[in-house]
């Protein structure tokens, strides 16, 4: 019922037409609020009528369209709060603690992008932890492999570092195959050029 | 929501008489082997349905694992009887409590059923349900109603193609299913055929109620309150109504228990050889209520306690409430003691001691962990940590 | 169903349904064909390019006075068997070779690239012909999706150098519906009482790219009839790049 309100909603989104448009990344030094990367050219910023599950303050970004590509940067999560957000009540989304270790925040998004794609449908495999230097901060870096019932695999990886007690979070899912291999090195470019 | 608190009072009482006295009438409509009829909707209706089985035959989580397989085939091959070779069954991961049937007998059983099993009883009890539902032909009934309710012109949304005028392109078959939900009275139909299945097939009638019982006691143990639990359970009467009345049917018919329910091996067998793989997609859920409810029975039931114990530590260093901490190092230890934990439990041990600020023993964790398991792919973060100053 | 966020399995489907609605192409009642031609003619180093059908998604519904789809079997199969044959003649006609996959030949290989292909097809609809262009690909002026070089395993597979992909959906009226159309016509109101509507897309084998994608809307032909799916075959094909010169694809 939720998701035939959602694609209502997203087609008379579409039918009104111009303030839910995508608008072009600008490539070079991008802010989204406090964190800064650094972006190459083609990327397309998805307007918050297409993202229902992203934050306030986060931005998706896609080169090939959503269902093919995306890259979510997710800043300055603070401690008590899921790294994405949802209209059901009883998702019992996983949420940040500011001493998470990086074994707790891989749990984290691997629980939440299980959520993401929709609880049963989907079955998350993360690998590769290691530590990962954004400018003065130690973070980490994964990456992930998503299996679904109803749609392409995704491949991706994952960002993240603690700053102030808050969570900095990017993570790039492509479709497989093709589109994982198409813009994993740009995405892995941008999540790793992340600063405070 | 609503739906499910609607009819709490009335239900079993209601119908318990209709239970005891009338359900000798309760056969199956088909034969074995049956095939749809020419009438036009059912033909449709197959098609879809064999469509469907096509994409599931090819779906990447479908559990293709002999073993495992061979288990739940076993069990559906016994209450079906006769039936048996009108069904394919298909294991399907998912951590959520359920089992389905199409009127082509297109089975699925979810793994989330299994993981909450305390008997195979119980496994066949719900199979045998489903199987009820198959040789009463409630799909086709259903699908039949529900043409007949919108001919009345009752407000509906199948929605986008009535509201814009354009159709469905694409999953109609899914969408299809979903309107296809079985009714309350095809749910009491299929509970007491299938409890008949049940113990004509020398499986214990009263797990036809226990299940629905733990399905109770994980609900009460749940943190966050599921909307629905899937169609399984959002289409039935309610666990409490359903529990009840199952329980008086069965004393009735069959007389009461004679002991405790005792696990048997063959469920002990598949929960001991695939532990990881079941519970792995539970602990995924986050819903630690229900998850520590399923250990507390994997305990009861004499599941091995390495295995047990190491997703006790993986909850309760999850959850992290209050003591937590203290708990999970204490399941951790007991689990890596049993020599049955899994690698992961050495490095989950070990960022448990970073977190006490235990260095020592965090380091002789972490170098156990990348001692059993050289390969491991975060090899670099853990000798990140084993860098760490201190030693 | 599921705790979804955004996808879980029916969420997918109805996302992918705004998409085609989004797409505006394909309201009912206007005969419509749109489509993008990458390449002026097909290559191959056989004599003729050799084209593969994937297993065509072809329905048929039948909707009933409450607007519910009802699938007929029976016409599903008339409509598929014919829409192959026309498809066959059609292939002769500009000088391609065209093998048609049986849902038995649908290996995990096809597997995994119908399922890309729909998801690039759902993009497709929504990004190409839709209203939400991306602003990257010249808002609709650049058209470059692919399905990635890997598509060569299909190429060696089946000894071909295109993949054809085609969805199609066709929904009849019942004598109900049409009278309930009537009837809400006269109180003001607008209703539905059937349409079609499909798309097709050519894919290259040795590079992905799509290099034909066309869809159409209603009236577009009738394939529970030999002639009528010829018909349909040559709207679905419209623009479909030939392997010699033709002049006119019509």
């Amino acid at each position: 019922m939720k998701c035939k309100r959602i694609a209502m909603l997203a087609i008379i989104a579409s039918l009104s037409g111009c303030a839910t448009g995508y608008s072009l990344v600008a490539a070079g030094p991008v802010a989204v609020q406090d964190l800064g990367v650094q972006a190459d050219a083609g990327w397309n910023r998805a307007p918050a009528m297409h993202t229902p599950s992203a934050r306030k303050g986060a931005e998706t970004w896609t080169k090939d369209g959503m269902l093919l590509d995306r890259l979510v940067i997710a800043p300055a999560i603070p401690d008590g709060q899921p790294i994405m957000v949802s209209r059901n009540k009883s998702a019992a989304l996983p949420v940040f603690r500011k001493d998470m270790l990086p074994n707790e925040l891989e749990e984290l998004v691997e629980s939440s992008i299980v959520k993401l794609f929709g609880e049963g449908s989907a079955v998350v495999s993360t690998s590769n932890l290691r530590p990962h230097r954004y400018g003065e901060i130690t973070g980490i870096r994964f990456d992930l492999e998503v299996t679904v019932t109803d749609s392409p695999a995704y491949r991706g990886t994952v960002g993240a570092f603690v700053g102030t007690d808050n969570l900095y979070l990017m993570f790039f899912l492509g479709a497989e195959p093709h589109y994982y291999d198409k813009h994993i090195a740009a995405a892995s470019a941008i999540i790793g050029s992340a600063r405070l | 929501m609503l739906r499910r608190r609607k009819s709490r009072l009335g239900l079993h009482l209601l119908l318990l008489p209709v239970l005891l006295f009338a359900d000798d009438e309760l056969d199956h409509l088909i034969e074995p082997g049956y095939q749809p009829e020419e009438a036009r909707d059912e033909q449709g209706l197959w098609m879809e349905f064999k469509e469907m089985e096509r994409e599931l035959n090819k779906s990447a989580l479908l559990v293709r694992d002999a073993e495992l397989r061979n288990y739940v085939d076993g069990i559906v091959c016994r209450v079906a009887g006769e039936y048996c070779n009108d069904f394919r069954v298909y294991l399907v991961r998912n951590p959520g409590f359920n089992a389905s049937m199409t009127a082509t007998g297109m089975m699925q059983v979810w793994t989330g059923l299994i993981v909450r099993a305390s008997s195979t009883d119980e496994i066949a009890a719900v199979i045998g349900h489903e199987i009820a539902h198959y040789t009463r032909l409630h799909s086709l009934q259903g699908f039949r109603k529900l043409k007949s309710q919108m001919t009345k012109g009752s407000v509906f949304d199948f929605g986008l193609a009535v509201l814009t005028g354009v159709s469905v392109p694409l999953g109609q078959a899914t969408a299809l299913l979903n309107y296809l939900s079985f009714n309350r009275e095809q749910e009491t139909e299929a509970d007491l055929l299938g409890t008949r299945l049940l113990a004509e097939a020398a499986y214990d009638p009263h797990a036809s109620y226990r299940v629905w019982y733990g399905l109770l006691a994980e609900e009460a143990a749940a943190e966050v309150k599921r909307e629905n639990v899937g169609v399984f359970s959002q289409t039935h009467p309610n666990s409490e109504d359903r529990a009840g009345y199952l329980k008086s049917y069965v004393e009735n018919r069959y007389g009461r228990p004679d002991v405790e329910q005792v696990a048997d091996q063959g469920l002990l067998d598949i929960l001991n050889n695939y532990y990881l793989l079941l519970m792995e997609d539970q602990l995924d859920t986050n819903r630690f209520g229900r998850t520590r409810e399923i250990l507390e029975r994997h305990t009861k039931i004499g599941v091995e306690p390495g295995l047990v114990n190491y997703f006790f530590g993986e909850m309760y260093r999850q959850r992290g409430d209050e003591g937590d901490q203290e708990l999970a190092v204490a399941a951790y230890t007991k689990s890596v003691e049993s020599n049955l934990a899994p690698p992961e439990a050495h490095k989950n041990l070990g960022y448990l001691y970073l977190k006490a600020k235990n260095n020592q023993q965090a380091k002789d964790s972490f170098r156990k962990y990348l001692e059993i398991n050289p390969e491991a792919s975060d090899r670099a973060m853990i000798e990140f940590y084993l860098a760490e100053d201190g030693q | 169903m599921t705790q979804d966020l955004m996808r879980s399995v029916s969420c997918m489907r109805w996302l992918r349904v705004t998409m085609l609605c989004g797409s505006g192409v394909l309201v009912a009642g206007c005969v419509a064909t749109q489509n993008v031609q990458q390449i002026e003619k097909l290559e191959s180093i056989a004599d003729n390019p050799r084209v593969i059908l994937m297993p065509p998604d072809i329905r048929y519904y039948l909707l009933s006075a409450g607007g519910l789809p009802e699938p007929h079997a029976e016409w599903t199969r008339l409509a598929q068997d014919n829409f192959t044959n026309a498809t066959q003649d059609y292939a002769q006609s500009i000088g391609t070779d065209l093998k048609t996959l049986d849902p038995d030949d649908i290996g995990e290989v096809e597997f995994e690239y119908e399922k890309l292909h729909s998801a690039v097809g759902a993009t497709i609809l929504n990004h190409h012909f839709g209203l939400t262009k991306l602003p990257s690909k010249g808002n609709g002026q650049i058209f470059d999706w692919s399905l990635g070089p890997g598509v060569s395993r299909l190429a060696d597979e089946h000894d071909a150098d295109y993949a054809l992909f085609v969805h199609y959906r066709d929904y009849q009226a019942t004598g109900g519906r049409v009278a309930f159309a009537i009837l809400a016509a006269a109180a003001g109101g607008y209703m539905q009482t059937g349409s079609e509507h499909g798309f097709a897309s050519l894919v290259d084998l040795r590079t992905g790219d799509v290099v034909w994608f066309n869809v159409v809307g209603a009236g577009s032909g009738e394939m529970r009839e030999e002639s009528g799916a010829a018909a349909a075959v040559r709207t679905l094909f419209k623009d479909i790049p030939a392997a010699r010169e033709t002049g006119d694809t019509e």
